[in-house]
């Protein structure tokens, strides 16, 4: 049961591509919290494409020259300084899942990379219908903290239009373009439009009794089509069921949202809602309404679980906002020279500078006796280390959220630590122990 | 290229020929010289000569051994047999490593030998493998299904996500797959399309925002603009109602976000189907004189400036640039875009096209006059209902007379009738009762509900347009089919399959008739339908989704060379380039030219923009024409297209890595071979040798496969490469490259043949029958949805054999793909 109180600003703005957008009556649908809930209960995963600025021969922007707590910020984490006491920097952790290994030798380095973050699993080397990886964290949580909120979790992404036979030596482009995976061989596709995340968040617009009438539409159609796959079933051989099956869980799974949203009623009442208009132009102002929504979702307890790709692996966007015209994967591989290793550091510094906006929104909202950032997890960073050498050990990784003292720390595991240690002690932190994720071998220690 | 199989399919066709002219090739191979047995045995020799060194059971180089294979029963180990004739054919094997090679008649005996057995094979036991049951339709197709179904067209592409590519496409049924979010995206993307369709009125506004990309150069007019301007942009935009609509206009600012001054009213028109419904007019800037040290290349105009008041009024110029006019409700053109009262004479020496600086950087501006920089349409408000659109024709057949509050058994006979055709076309099938009945009863449901006739079919339309069978196109096998068993597709299925092929759609009423009536067993009406269907308009969706991966023409939009390099590459350059290549592909496709001129033609298709990139002179306007190009023009065939050499660049340079691999994949068919473990990092000390000398990108791409683990990839990538060299990258033609180098293009291909130069090179890909193989393996992923397999490979032989026969015409190849085993037949579940 969802307990409403009003406690979101009448009129709020999202800024970017030069439109703003009112939400009106969005303080409708805040929901109290139960005391005894767990005070970290949501969990994000922001991540950065074709590694950072560093490289195994005495340049590093990324890692901090402390050791023990966190008194110094590196040049890329500086951004982070005012969340420094729930920032933890750990180092040491790799992904062997990506590594090379004897069957796929180095190929597809990046996709491996990308497939890998969040399963811990190496993906499978196909272009074809088998396609597989493992289930990723943010979905093992949204198993849990997704139970009760319209959407179990949110997919966004800033690049996504695929490009043609560009992705990489013989692997799907499906492994590249997002992080969840809900089962091995199903990939949650992720968003980039912030429209259609705002419809998918707070439904079309319109009044509650047009919207309720919708949802009874919609579900009597999924009715329908959910009958109309069994039907097909029968005209089909046993070995052709399994994928039926499969889109038989998709439209029970779409059946419960629209439940969920019934139930919440009045609560998720959006009437006369502006939506975003599209894909805003420059880099920056689309990060920006990304998180934006994020940030609504999470206020209006929406969704609980968001992975964020700051970007694809191989992307070739320039940045000329910030004075970078060289293709975001072509600055990557920097050939160890010191002043190119210096341009990436200030694109790498730009995307935490727009994660660390988005932190400063959480830490100034209210939730229960604290803030968002409180009852918040982040999972920063990258998949590749040094990217001119595609190196899969010494990622880039931070955590930051949770109470304010809850960080301030770097821990530095030993080389080559497997990364899904890093996600178990994550969904330890937000409620939801696991035994072990892809190829973990124990927990991080992230208590102070 | 060396033909291997040239040759000895001459020689042995000569001997053969007065004996049976009409035996099919393979047979004609067989039939020629010794036993069978005895064939073998020779042929085992020649493998024992020259790759049982590696290849034998004792080394089992690459995991495979030859030696254990029985050569006297090739079908066996056809998968195997299959890759030695893939690597012997493009000459990869055995390895130019300085090794003994077999001569070319040797080469091409086994080869003759080996694809002898396996066609024949083929011909036998047809293996045409199994697509999956369920392959839903990408976007493209939805979008295409939607436009014929209820004659609506609407850019789906902020609707429904993207799909994902497979084999170099994104049609391949097993990556097509149906997640929970993609089915809410659906039924949102049924619901806004439906109301569309139908007019039934929204419940909200809708909000739609279209910039202009940042990069488009609006000096000039554009194509498909209004005679007499500039610039801006056109919109075709379905509005849902008869009824009001605002529509506003922003111009692009300056670097620091401020108006820019031109000593010139710039004056924005808005019109509606050519229609003026607004004009907004920039006021000219009172400029103050400009220092005489501004006066420069660009008519000392850039530096002058505006009195701080009036630059801050200037700011706020186009604050109410919006109009709220009446518009009828369907599909209409929006043009917005600046009158050009006086073109005006371009002084300077830069060229007009050049884009906009980016922001941030200190740069004045540079443009001559006023540019677009986003246009928003809302609506509707004080809606007026329905009107009269195409698509209410298509899908309101007929209309029950009189009251409609309630459901009548005359408005629901009315219901039945609009689905039993919609049905029908939606479901690409013939339809019993019980598949009308479901939307019957949403239309009784939906009327009652909201007491409209139309409601009831718009509710009916959206459950149609998330029903399974028209988001998957489902192939069952026929009652009774044993399982693993071979069977011919039925008619209607082949419909789809040939609609989805060549229209990237659902089959239209003509086709979906003939195969009801079971005429396209009959090979010439097959052929007719076929040879229709390329000629029709939807074919272009065959050019756009087929051309525009092959030649990876999609990637174009991501294509932004460093400005500071190629000021002159623009959005107005970009779009020039794609249409090149598009209204060259379907000249060839058209005209049903030889593949080969895909290649090699004399001609291709300019306007003035993308004419002065290719230094062509004389060709003036924005609209597009055929030209003949000089004879000794580079530009020959799409090698010479900008568009396919700037997405195979770097920002900032050419790639001579990204273009041989594109050669290879995408022409030659040969995967470049995986980079081992554990790849060392790229050489770090750059661009000078050890004596401080500037090495040029063909020096340093060769330290880099100095280094023996780098060569097994980049040995034939660059080297394939470099014939493009000539080309920087955005495509034109140059003699010295970024560093003034002089331009080499010499290179070599895999299979150790040389050319000196483009001419050479493009001359040894006609030879090729790689590429003509390569061409035919495309096609028939793209018409099968699904990746090839190692029995699909007779198929192809066949297409390119029989095409060879006339002339390698497009038609024929394309019929080629239609008659092959694996498109009209297909094998029942396990």
């Amino acid at each position: 049961m969802i307990v409403t109180k009003r406690a979101l600003p009448r009129r709020t703005f999202l800024k970017g591509g030069g439109a703003a957008i009112g939400l009106p009556l969005l303080d409708a649908m805040v929901p109290a919290f139960a005391a005894d809930a767990p005070p970290v209960k949501r969990i994000g995963f922001v991540y950065l494409p074709n590694g950072v600025a560093k490289n195994f021969t005495g340049i590093d922007y990324w890692t901090p020259k402390s050791e023990g707590e966190l008194t110094e910020l590196s040049t890329i984490l500086a951004p982070l300084a005012p969340y420094r006491d729930r920032l933890t920097v750990i180092t040491g952790l790799a992904q062997t899942a990506a590594e090379a290994n004897a069957e796929d030798g180095a190929t597809g380095d990046h996709t491996k990379a990308t497939a890998a973050w969040l399963t811990g699993v190496r993906c499978k080397r196909t272009e074809g219908a088998d396609i597989e990886c493992g289930v990723s964290a943010d979905q093992i949580a949204a198993e849990v903290l997704g139970r009760e909120t319209v959407l179990p979790s949110l997919e966004l992404s800033i690049d996504l239009s695929v490009l043609a036979g560009m992705c990489d030596s013989a692997y799907s482009c499906v492994y590249l373009n997002t992080l969840s995976w809900s089962s091995p061989t199903t990939p949650n596709p992720s968003e980039n439009n912030p429209r259609v995340v705002f419809e998918r968040l707070f439904g079309n617009g319109g009044t509650t009794a047009q919207r309720a009438a919708l949802a009874r539409q919609n579900k009597s159609i999924l009715d329908f089509v959910g009958q109309d796959f069994a039907r097909l079933t029968r005209e089909l051989g046993p070995a052709d069921r399994v994928q039926v099956d499969e889109y038989l869980a998709a439209v029970r799974e779409v059946e419960r949202r629209i439940e969920t949203v019934a139930a919440l009623g009045d609560a998720a009442g959006l009437p006369a809602l502006e939506r975003p208009p599209g894909i805003p132009e420059v880099f920056g102002d689309h990060v920006e309404l990304m998180f934006e929504l994020m940030w609504l979702a999470f206020k209006a307890d929406l969704t609980r679980v968001v992975t964020f790709m700051l970007g694809r692996e191989l992307n070739f966007r320039t940045y000329p906002e910030i004075g970078l015209t060289q293709g975001h994967h072509t600055m990557s591989h920097h050939q160890e020279r010191p002043e190119n290793i210096e341009r990436y550091a200030k694109l790498n510094t730009y995307q935490t500078d727009l994660f660390a906006g988005f932190l400063s929104r959480l830490a100034s909202t209210a939730d229960g006796d604290g803030t968002l950032l409180d009852r918040s997890l982040f999972l920063y960073g990258a998949s590749l280390s040094n990217p001119n050498l595609h190196a899969h050990f010494d990622l880039p990784l931070c955590v930051v959220g949770g109470p304010a003292g809850s960080g301030g720390r770097i821990v530095a595991e030993p080389a080559n630590t497997p990364m899904p240690n890093l996600l178990v002690a994550l969904l330890d932190r937000v409620g939801v122990p696991v035994e072990a994720i892809g190829n973990s071998t124990g927990s991080v220690n992230l208590a102070a | 290229m060396i033909d291997v199989r040239a040759r000895a399919r001459t020689r042995c066709a000569q001997a053969a020929v007065k004996l049976a002219l009409l035996v099919p090739v393979s047979l004609l191979l067989a039939a020629c010289g010794p036993s069978r047995e005895q064939v073998a045995a020779a042929q085992r020799a020649t493998l024992e000569r020259y790759c049982f060194d590696c290849h034998d059971d004792g080394e089992r180089t690459a995991d495979l051994s030859l030696e254990s294979l029985d050569a006297g029963d090739v079908v066996a180990d056809a998968a195997v047999w299959e890759r030695v004739v893939r690597k012997l054919e493009s000459g990869l094997m055995p390895p130019h490593d300085g090794g003994p090679r077999p001569t070319a008649a040797e080469a091409s005996a086994v080869l003759a030998w080996l694809e002898g057995e396996l066609d024949r094979s083929a011909e036998q036991e047809p293996n045409p493998g199994r697509t999956v049951p369920f392959h839903r339709l990408n976007r493209n197709e939805y979008r295409n299904a939607v436009r014929d179904l209820l004659a609506l067209d609407v850019d789906v592409s902020a609707l429904l996500p993207g799909d994902d590519a497979s084999y170099g496409f994104d049609n391949i049924a097993g990556v097509l797959k149906l997640s929970p979010t993609l089915l809410e995206r659906y039924l949102a993307a049924a619901d806004k399309l439906s109301r569309l369709a139908v007019g039934t009125a929204a419940p909200f506004v809708s909000i739609d925002s279209f910039h202009v990309p940042d990069d488009r150069s609006q000096e000039r007019r554009l194509p498909d603009m209004p005679f007499g301007t500039r610039g801006g942009l056109r919109i075709d935009y379905t509005f849902p109602e008869d009824g009001e609509y605002v529509f506003s206009a922003a111009l692009a600012r300056d670097l620091n976000e401020g108006m820019p001054a031109y000593p010139e009213p710039q004056v924005l028109e808005i019109a509606i189907d050519r229609q003026r419904v607004a004009i907004f007019t920039l006021a000219a800037a009172n400029l103050l004189p400009s220092r005489p040290e501004d006066a420069d290349d660009f008519g000392g105009r850039m530096n002058r400036r505006v009195a701080r008041e009036e630059q801050q009024a200037r700011n706020r110029a186009d604050e109410d640039w919006s109009v709220r006019v009446p518009v009828k409700a369907g599909q209409r053109e929006v043009t917005v875009t600046f009158l050009d009262k006086a073109a005006s004479l371009v002084t300077g020496k830069r060229e007009p096209f050049l884009r906009p600086f980016p922001r941030g950087l200190n740069i004045p501006e540079g443009r001559y006059g006023s540019y677009l920089r986003r246009v928003e349409i809302r609506g509707p408000y004080a809606a007026a209902g329905a009107g009269h659109t195409a698509s209410r024709e298509r899908v309101l057949v007929c209309r029950p007379a009189g009251a409609e509050a309630r459901v009548t058994p005359e408005s629901e006979a009315c219901a039945r009738q609009i689905f039993a055709t919609l049905v029908r076309r939606a479901y690409r099938r013939p339809v019993q009762d019980a598949d009308v009945a479901p939307f019957v009863g949403f239309y009784r449901q939906a009327h009652e509900e909201a007491g409209s006739f139309e409601s009831g079919i718009q509710v009916a339309l959206k459950a149609l347009l998330v029903s399974p069978e028209f988001l998957f196109r489902v192939e069952r096998d026929p009652p009774g089919a044993a399982p693993g068993s071979v069977y011919r597709l039925g008619d209607v299925e082949l419909a789809s399959r040939l609609s989805f092929f060549l229209w990237s759609s659902i089959p239209d009423d003509e086709l979906l008739r003939a195969a009801e009536r079971g005429a396209l067993g009959n090979a010439r009406e097959l052929e007719r339908q076929v040879r229709r269907m390329i000629a029709d308009p939807r074919a272009d969706a065959f050019v756009a989704n087929f051309a525009g991966q092959w030649l990876y023409l999609r990637n174009l939009d991501a294509v932004i060379p460093v400005q500071s390099v190629f000021p002159n590459f623009d959005d107005t350059l970009r779009e020039g380039l794609r249409r090149e290549t598009e209204l060259f592909f379907a000249s060839v496709l058209r005209e049903d030219r030889s593949v080969l001129d895909l290649l090699n033609a004399d001609y291709t298709f300019v306007n003035e923009r993308v004419a002065r990139h290719y230094g062509l002179p004389n060709i003036k306007g924005s609209h597009f024409r055929r030209v003949q190009l000089p004879a000794d023009s580079p530009r020959r065939g799409v090698l010479g297209h900008g568009s396919l050499l700037a997405v195979t660049s770097h920002a900032d340079r050419t790639s001579p890595v990204v273009r041989g691999h594109w050669v290879l994949e995408n022409l030659l068919g040969a995967e470049p071979p995986a980079p081992p473990a554990n790849v060392p990092p790229l050489d770090a000390t750059g661009l000078t040798d050890g004596n401080g000398k500037m090495l040029s990108l063909r020096e340093r791409l060769a330290a880099h496969r100095a280094n023996p683990t780098c060569a097994s990839c980049h040995a034939s990538m660059d080297s394939v490469g470099f014939a493009l060299e000539g080309f920087d990258a955005t495509g034109r033609w140059r003699t010295i490259d970024e560093l003034g180098m002089p331009i080499e293009s010499a290179g070599v291909f895999p299979d150790g043949t040389a050319f000196a130069d483009l001419d050479e090179f493009r001359a040894a890909l006609l030879q090729s029958e790689r590429f003509r193989t390569t061409l035919a393996e495309k096609l028939l992923v793209y018409a099968l949805g699904r990746g090839l397999e190692h029995y699909d490979m007779p198929a192809v032989r066949a297409i390119v054999r029989d095409a060879a026969v006339k002339g390698h015409r497009f038609s024929e190849l394309i019929l080629g793909v239609v008659e092959s085993t694996p498109f009209r037949m297909r094998r029942a579940a396990p």
